[in-house]
């Protein structure tokens, strides 16, 4: 035979075997040219050796060992047993089969010279015995078989190969009777030379490491959520810092930023075994079943006690609720508040102007009780107190209370602090919103704590003068807030009808009881009367029953006391025996007293005797005198300007005044309380709005809004209102020319004034009141 | 274990004072001129308190909710250290109030037909 004709032999083939892979083909070749597959590699390759491995001679390495095969696996374990659950107990295992399949091969070479291969290719038989190559069996039963089974799977193309195939071998057959076979050619006429180039052995080196844990974790997230736990991180930094201090000797603490950091990602790793820790605590604990059904129970009150602490938190958030509300329901008062400006003023020549009534306040309880008091807020705008009691003497109520109350909820107070007896008087601290002294009609103060803290959770009371000795012996008619002292301890004054004035000093350090107010009388009014002679022979000092109170704006030690008999002390609080000046300025009592918020030397006082006057300090006779004609409950300045007051008479009306328009009559009179019965008791201007509050003796409070013309502010030369140091000024001027006006006739004609000085007429008054009072 | 369930053995009689304060406010709320229901819930919306129905209180804590959702992420988006605190959704026939708290959601809902109301008056004159 030709030397060429195996691989002859294998291009014939190749038509034959068709769609078969190419990977069958090049094994063929190379089982030609090379004895295994990756044999020249591996002679070329120097093989490793481990270090520790066994050196041994060459008669070792020759010397037979013997080994026994036998059918029976001697590492394969007798007498196995294994725990059964139903039966409680080992049983024997039952023994498997003992055989080791070690490779498995479903072959597809056939021998040569083999049934098989008789059966396969009948026709070449006869050529190629000689072939020592085993013939590859086509993977499909052969499709030269049937042409016609299309339903073997095999594609279109394929059959149409498969035929074209079939009708070469026909011719082939013909041709291989005749001749030798020659090289064979498929039906696109392709000869397939092949040849093998030396392929780079494939060799896999791989390596398995422990796949690191991995979780699936899914958020949201955002700019804000980030920012949220940047700052739950940094507020836990700090702890979590010493715990590694603690863990590591404290070593690691004392490093920089860069230390922070890392003892931050220890921090977490530490907070990861914690976790791990707490997970296989409660491993731990829900194998106790019992445990389980406690935690359960707890994690249901928690859930009841939870809604509950939200509920009771929403207080807060319902209270502003409650305002919007308020503001809903009265948003045209607000706007009136707000924006109404009585357009009628502008035309008005003698500079006259209304009050307009905005809200009304009133509380269920407080329906039959007097407003003793009115105190604003000085820093909060909206914000004032009152203090409900009884002037009523022969019908006393005995219980009061203090009422905070806001514009911005009209129905209802802010705060409530319900006091055992009437409240006579109330003042907010101008610095500390929080503070509220109260005088009651036992005498004694008590001090409103409104700022929660913690000690006094629910915002009430606490501090409260519980001592015997200190306190008044008859109702406070005034309290008023001094000058923080030396420590910064808020401290006040009160007076009360038994002729005291006793100065309060809040002690932060005594807390609890009455332990943190402690009381220093200061002046006891005696009366510029000789004593009078008792009954039994003794004689008495009389003194003066304290009515109202004023403490100076500037000279925070000099104040001013009203007295039932119609005096008006200014004392000293530097010295209490002796009194700077004792004006005989009513025949009633005095019922309000203030300081003019500009002018230093004038205050303003009224009474019951029908009068309301002006003072300047230095005389002994008041400056302007006004004479109304019916009692006069109470006055007040107006906080905006040094000619403007206010006053209430006990037909309910509301009287302004500005000095400056007008000397003689009023520029407003309004009748302010509905009921013909209601006597209004006070007046308070707002610090901020032009707002006007008045309490009658039902309870119930009427803000009333000024007009422009009820509030001239100085304006400069182009109009815009002056407002800081010239404004002061400005109103202290206006004031002071005012005086002149009245002081400079004083030399020829004695004061202008329209005083009852006629004792005789003090007691028609005196007899008058009574008759009404009965 | 024994702590907690001591504080948990029950609502303590501080909260029960301060709840029945919470519950004055609400009924005095919802006396209020137009108001017409006054919801407390808690942070999954689930009422605590209420003055409406289910249906409707169902409804709105859960519209509310969401919107108080949308306008927290809003202002909070524009900048984190701010925080919402109430929205007030101004509709044809209703305003309706809420207050925003990590730990509740107060709504109050108010008819605000006064101005309709007005105007029939207006017209009758």
């Amino acid at each position: 035979m030709a030397p060429g004709k195996p691989q002859q032999q294998d291009q014939g083939k190749a038509p034959q075997e068709g769609g078969a892979s190419k990977g069958k083909k090049r094994g063929k070749g190379r089982r030609g040219n090379f004895e295994d597959d990756y044999g020249y590699s591996r002679r070329d390759q120097n093989l490793a050796k481990p270090p520790d491995q066994e050196k041994l001679t060459e008669t070792q390495l020759k010397e037979e060992l013997v080994r026994n095969l036998s059918c029976v696996d001697p590492a394969k374990m007798k007498n196995r047993v294994v725990w059964d659950a139903n039966e409680k107990g080992f049983i024997l295992a039952q023994d498997e089969e003992q055989t080791i399949h070690m490779f498995h091969l479903d072959s597809e070479l056939i021998f040569k010279d083999s049934q098989e291969e008789i059966k396969e290719y009948p026709f070449s038989l006869s050529e190629e015995v000689e072939d020592p190559e085993f013939v590859e069996k086509k993977s499909p039963p052969p499709a030269s078989a049937d042409p016609s089974s299309s339903n073997d799977g095999i594609s279109d193309e394929q059959k149409a190969t498969e035929e074209a195939e079939d009708a070469d071998e026909k011719e082939e057959i013909a041709q291989a009777k005749e001749e030798k076979p020659t090289k064979l050619l498929n039906q696109f006429n392709f000869c397939e030379r092949a040849s093998q180039t030396l392929n780079n052995p494939i060799r896999e080196h791989s390596a398995q490491t422990v796949p690191p844990p991995r979780s699936s974790y899914k958020d949201y997230c955002n700019a804000w959520i980030i920012y949220d736990l940047y700052e739950s991180d940094t507020a836990n930094r700090p702890k979590a810092t010493k715990k590694v201090a603690a863990g590591g000797g404290g070593g690691e603490g004392e490093e920089g930023e860069e230390g922070e950091k890392k003892e931050g990602a220890e921090g977490e790793e530490k907070k990861d075994k914690a976790k791990d820790t707490k997970k296989d605590k409660e491993r731990e604990g829900k194998v106790a079943a019992k445990e389980k059904v406690r935690v359960r129970k707890a994690s249901i009150l928690e859930g009841t006690a939870a809604q509950e602490a939200a509920l009771a938190k929403s207080a807060e958030g319902l209270k502003i609720l409650e305002r919007l509300v308020m503001q809903n329901v009265f948003n045209d008062v607000l706007h009136d508040f707000k924006y109404y400006e009585d357009a009628s003023d502008e035309f008005r020549e003698t500079g006259e102007g209304t009050i307009l009534p905005l809200w009304k306040f009133a509380y269920d309880r407080a329906k039959k009780h007097h407003v003793t008091s009115i105190s604003w807020a000085q820093s909060e705008p909206d914000m004032f107190a009152v203090s409900y009691g009884s002037f009523n003497f022969m019908h006393p109520i005995l219980d009061g209370m203090v009422l905070i109350w806001s514009l911005r909820n009209t129905a209802f107070p802010e705060h409530i602090w319900m006091a055992p007896k009437g409240a006579m008087s109330c003042a907010i601290h101008p610095l500390q919103d929080c503070l509220v002294a109260v005088g009651l009609y036992d005498g004694n103060v008590a001090l409103l704590q409104l700022r929660e803290n913690e000690e006094n959770s629910n915002r009430s009371v606490i501090l409260k003068n519980c001592h015997i000795v200190m306190k008044h012996r008859s109702p406070i008619w005034s309290v008023r807030w001094a000058d923080n002292d030396m420590d910064n301890n808020p401290n006040f004054y009160s007076c009360g009808m038994d002729g005291q004035v006793i100065h309060w000093v809040i002690d932060p350090s005594a807390s609890g009881g009455g332990g943190g107010l402690s009381g220093t009388p200061i002046a006891t009014l005696h009366l510029p009367v000789p004593p009078v002679q008792g009954p039994d022979g003794t004689n008495y000092n009389l003194f003066g029953c304290a009515r109202a109170m004023a403490i100076h704006p500037k000279e925070r030690s000099t104040f001013l006391v009203g007295t039932a008999e119609g005096n008006i002390f200014q004392c000293s609080m530097l010295y209490g025996s002796r009194f700077q000046q004792i004006y005989n300025a009513h025949f009633l009592p005095v019922a309000a007293l203030e300081w003019n918020y500009f002018h230093p030397d004038v205050f303003l006082s009224c009474s019951e005797d029908w009068t309301i006057k002006v003072w300047d300090r230095n005389d002994s006779e008041p400056m302007y005198v006004f004479e109304i004609g019916v009692a006069i409950l109470d006055c007040a300045w107006a906080p905006y300007s040094s000619t403007v007051f206010a006053a209430v008479t006990e037909e309910g009306k509301t009287l302004v005044y500005d000095l400056n328009v007008n000397k003689e009559k009023p520029i407003c009179c309004q009748q302010v309380v509905t009921k013909k019965k209601v006597r209004p008791n006070r007046i308070a201007f707002n610090p901020y709005y032009p707002l006007i509050v008045v309490g009658d003796d039902r309870g119930q409070l009427t803000t009333l809004k000024l007009s422009p013309n009820l509030r001239n502010l100085p304006r400069d030369p182009k109009g815009h209102i002056v407002d800081g140091e010239p404004r002061v000024t400005f109103e202290i001027n206006k004031m002071t020319k005012l005086l002149s006006l009245v002081r400079d006739p004083e030399s020829v004609t004695g004061p202008k004034t329209l005083t009852l000085a006629d004792e005789k007429q003090a007691k028609n008054v005196l007899s008058i009141m009574g008759a009404g009072k009965k | 274990m024994s702590e907690k369930e001591h504080k948990n053995s029950g609502p303590r009689i501080e909260d029960l004072m301060v709840v029945e304060k919470v519950e004055s406010i609400i009924d005095r709320i919802s006396g209020h001129k137009n108001v017409e229901g006054v919801i407390v819930c808690d942070k999954e919306g689930a009422a605590i308190q209420t003055t409406m129905d289910n249906t409707n209180t169902v409804m709105y804590a859960e519209g509310i909710r969401n919107a108080v959702i949308m306008g927290t992420s809003m202002v909070r988006d524009c900048d984190p250290t701010n925080d919402l605190l109430y929205i007030r959704i101004g509709s044809k026939k209703l305003e309706m109030l809420a207050h925003s708290d990590p730990d509740y959601l107060a709504i109050v809902i108010q008819s605000r037909i006064k101005a309709a109301k007005k105007e029939v008056e207006q017209n009758a004159i």
